[in-house]
């Protein structure tokens, strides 16, 4: 066959993580096929569909259009497993007599993998994931895993956690929502504001587990973030989601993500706001932080996020770290208390205060949020205590500080960096 | 130059445990292999095999249903190069994505006459 002898050419580039986020789509579209319980076959159908298609590309090349031919074949084998299970099969209701037809199997199945289609089953699936009839960890294992295409052992490593941890997590979850079989729905209008926050949570949530610093697996972190603004950018650019929260979170993210490769020094370890090199910032996504920022700005609804941005824009607006206008963090910090008080929060107020009024005010916040005992188990209250007692010149107490911190915290990079404090303490005379 | 036809056994066990990026980045392997060939003209034709099979004994024994072999053993696809020797051919096969996945190469020598 002419048609095998294969012509030297270059081998075309996939984008990155195709299959991973055609995985997600497929899910989608299947499990609004077949509904929600039969995830299962959903799973199979994908697996089986990337299988062929490394099996075919390996030997015939990428074709011009991947993911349509990702998307094409496993709209095959879906139309081909209904068929066969005919009979017996139990989709969603919905569709089941068009599905149980020879006349209209084929069309209906095509109809729901059309493009425009495509967004609803996404977003219905990613409202499905973050149900709050199931726990918020297992919404965050489900929504990496069905809408993000990322397997049970990546999941388990991006979030630091066993293997068998995020099946128990998920095989739970997904018990729960094959109980009901109406979950694969969009929430009607008058509940959608409430759900759409528990969504954007789920997102955050996603996207600050990438952001934490990274132990030796900064590479599938780094991807947990960049599913988490993909995620958020599928929500923006949906009418149904395209609200101010779901901007605010969006601006924030990328704020956030611009930072991330200057947090770190090239051998891993953390470089601090102050040291970090400003021109290692992503402009491109910090322009896309002020763009949702200002799209954020409409309506009266004030979410956390909001503030968080605004919080990350004064950084990211600021031509260095001295001329960052602390201020204002300050009082924005003071803004984010009055809806979203948490410890963190006030250890944040606390440090922004020592840059805008000096060492010693931060350390009497600190001291004080010491004594209120919220934050006992979390490093970086003594470490940022220590960091501006030595900024006071006490570095005895400073040292003690990040001695109790090292003790607190878990990451390798954290602790080698809180250890040559200690050193740094001990040499200044 | 002689032609030599590689049979790719098994690895679908393995393949079968794998994430969609894991699939993405294996397939990334074994295209440039085969790209690789393509470019030093040794490739002479190969297809992907389904895994779907029929078998007939006899003209007129009825046909049975595959797959015989469980999918790790079964032929998944056969490349045809151009070597000088089977030792040769041998040594090319050696950068086969396929031993990744656990699965076997055999070579064959395409019969000259």
């Amino acid at each position: 066959m002419a048609d095998s002898l294969r012509p030297p050419r270059e081998v075309p580039e996939l984008v990155d993580h195709l299959f991973r986020q055609q995985a997600g789509k497929m899910a989608a579209v299947l499990s609004r096929i077949l509904g929600f319980h039969n995830i299962d076959t959903a799973e199979e159908i994908v697996q089986d569909t990337l299988l062929t298609a490394l099996q075919v590309w390996s030997f015939r090349g990428i074709p011009p259009n991947p993911a349509g031919w990702l998307m094409t074949a496993a709209r095959n084998r879906a139309i081909d497993h209904i068929r066969r299970e005919r009979s017996r099969l139990r989709a969603s209701e919905d569709l089941q007599q068009q599905l149980r037809s020879e006349w209209t199997l084929s069309s209906t199945v095509s109809r729901e993998f059309e493009e425009s289609r495509i967004r609803d089953h996404l977003l219905r699936m990613i409202f499905t994931c973050c149900d709050s009839r199931v726990r918020l960890e297992d919404q965050v294992a489900l929504t990496l895993k069905f809408p993000g295409g990322f397997s049970t052992g990546e999941i388990a490593a991006a979030l630091l956690c066993e293997e068998e941890a995020v099946r128990k997590r998920l095989y739970r979850a997904r018990k729960r929502l094959r109980e009901d079989r109406g979950a694969f729905q969009m929430p009607p209008d008058g509940e959608l504001s409430a759900r759409l926050h528990a969504v954007l949570q789920v997102v955050y949530l996603i996207f600050s587990e990438g952001y934490k610093s990274a132990e030796g697996q900064s590479l599938i972190r780094a991807e947990l973030c960049e599913e988490a603004i993909r995620l958020g950018t599928m929500l923006a650019e949906h009418p149904a989601c395209a609200r101010p929260p779901t901007f605010a979170l969006l601006a924030l993210m990328f704020f956030q993500a611009a930072r991330l490769s200057a947090r770190t020094y090239e051998d891993g370890s953390i470089c601090q706001l102050e040291q970090q090199d400003r021109r290692a910032w992503d402009p491109a996504l910090i322009a896309n932080g002020f763009r949702f920022l200002d799209r954020s700005a409409d309506g009266v609804e004030l979410t956390r996020y909001h503030v968080e941005a605004a919080i990350a824009a004064c950084h990211c607006g600021a031509q260095s770290f001295e001329q960052t206008d602390w201020p204002l963090i300050v009082s924005l910090y003071g803004k984010l208390a009055a809806i979203y008080d948490t410890p963190i929060v006030r250890l944040n107020r606390a440090i922004a205060v020592g840059f805008a009024q000096g060492p010693r005010a931060a350390i009497s916040e600190l001291e004080l949020l010491q004594r209120e005992g919220g934050l006992s188990r979390y490093y970086l209250l003594p470490a940022s205590l220590g960091e501006f007692q030595m900024k006071a010149g006490e570095l005895e107490s400073a040292r003690a500080s990040f001695q109790a911190a090292a003790q607190l915290c878990r990451s390798a990079a954290e602790k080698d960096f809180l250890m040559r404090r200690i050193e740094r303490c001990a040499a200044d005379p | 130059m002689n032609r030599y036809m590689l049979l790719l056994w098994g690895g679908g066990e393995k393949m079968g445990r794998m994430s969609p990026e894991e699939i993405q980045a294996h397939m990334k392997k074994w295209t440039l292999w085969m790209e690789g060939l393509a470019k030093k003209g040794i490739w002479d034709g190969g297809e992907p095999l389904g895994s779907e099979a029929r078998r007939l004994t006899g003209a007129r024994a009825p046909v049975t249903d595959g797959p015989y072999t469980e999918a790790k053993e079964a032929v998944s696809g056969y490349v045809i190069l151009k070597a000088d020797s089977i030792a040769q051919a041998c040594e090319i096969s050696r950068g086969c994505p396929l031993f990744e996945i656990d699965g076997v190469v055999e070579v064959r020598p395409v019969r000259a006459m």
